[in-house]
């Protein structure tokens, strides 16, 4: 073997920061791990605006034998591609913000914030509309969605207790 | 005990860790990053040829090695699967970064002193060399060269195909050589 190769192949392998790295992971894998409920959260929101409009659609269409041509129909169907497509941009922007580098830490403390309430808002309309319709089985988990991402806001904001 | 059984047993350990970190421990991530950070800081530090950028990459790998730990499958190393990762994200944050000054010499201290701390007894004309070679040429030959990958391997992590890999590191070895005979 000739002497560069000898050379590259005797360099190092291993290299020490300058600085303890581990702290500034930790935290933002803490962060990263706050962002699982959320997500979790946001999907049994999606679920739940579904089924209702899934039901709003069973009720206006009397059983299925509309014609797909009514207007009322339509406009549902038009409601529910808007409510999964909000639901997708909402995801998509989370797993974005997520990407932030470090360097813009308060930019994306700001979009967890907004994300935050956005989820806390549309929790408890969606809460709301399942108590008024009695879907119980589903007005848990929104409830617990509601409460959850209220801290969340609660704690970003560095306000108190609910 | 033969080093192939010390090897076969350090993996195994790191399986094991991989399995107790996938189900949230962090503490286990903990010894994995422990385990891991001076080889991937190594491979940052001569990609992105800065030490704070460098600093911040090794940062980012472990963080997205977190994220991604369920996709791991063990076909290869762990090592390996983090300077994977390593590889991409530079390339990330290579292009927020201005057009690198690697002729500069107030540059070349500055990325001088960081390696002396980072890796003493360095051998500093080989890291200076490295430095001033364009980027692609530089990361085909440190995985290869260096590091000990494949041409295969390499070409792998970095996307592109083997006969390129063997194109760069052709060409970064007779840019190397060059560099070093004339800086003597």
């Amino acid at each position: 073997m000739d002497e560069l190769s000898n050379r590259l192949r005797a360099a190092r392998r291993e290299a020490v920061p300058g600085r303890n790295l581990w702290p500034e992971v930790a935290g933002r894998i803490d962060r990263a791990d706050g962002m699982r409920w959320q997500r979790a959260a946001a999907a049994v929101l999606l679920f739940a605006a579904g089924a209702l409009t899934g039901t709003v659609l069973e009720r206006t269409g009397g059983g299925g034998e509309t014609a797909p041509a009514d207007a009322a129909l339509v406009s549902s169907l038009h409601t529910a591609a808007a409510v999964q497509k909000a639901g997708s941009d909402y995801l998509a922007a989370l797993a974005r913000l997520r990407d932030v580098t470090a360097a813009d830490e308060a930019l994306r403390m700001q979009g967890y914030e907004a994300a935050l309430n956005v989820l806390a808002v549309t929790a408890q309309e969606v809460t709301a509309v399942l108590e008024m319709n009695e879907y119980e089985a589903l007005v848990g988990p929104a409830h617990t969605a509601r409460a959850a991402a209220s801290r969340r806001v609660m704690l970003l904001t560095g306000g108190g207790d609910e | 005990m033969t080093l192939a059984h010390d090897d076969a047993e350090a993996e195994r350990a790191i399986a094991r860790l991989i399995d107790r970190a996938r189900g949230g421990d962090t503490a286990a991530f903990r010894e994995l990053y422990d385990a891991h950070v001076w080889r991937v800081h190594a491979l940052s530090l001569r990609l992105m040829t800065d030490g704070a950028e460098a600093e911040e990459l090794t940062q980012d790998v472990f963080v997205a090695a977190w994220r991604q730990l369920h996709g791991f499958r063990g076909a290869a190393r762990f090592s390996t699967w983090l300077h994977a990762i390593t590889i991409r994200l530079s390339r990330q944050r290579l292009r927020g970064m201005l057009r690198r000054r690697a002729r500069e010499e107030k540059y070349m201290l500055s990325y001088q002193a960081a390696v002396s701390a980072a890796m003493p007894e360095a051998d500093m004309q080989i890291e200076r060399a490295l430095a001033q070679l364009p980027r692609r040429m530089r990361t085909a030959l440190v995985l290869h060269a260096i590091e000990g990958y494949t041409q295969a391997e390499t070409a792998e992590m970095m996307g592109i195909a083997v006969g390129t890999v063997k194109a760069h590191v052709h060409r970064a070895r007779t840019l190397l050589q060059e560099r070093m005979d004339r800086n003597g």
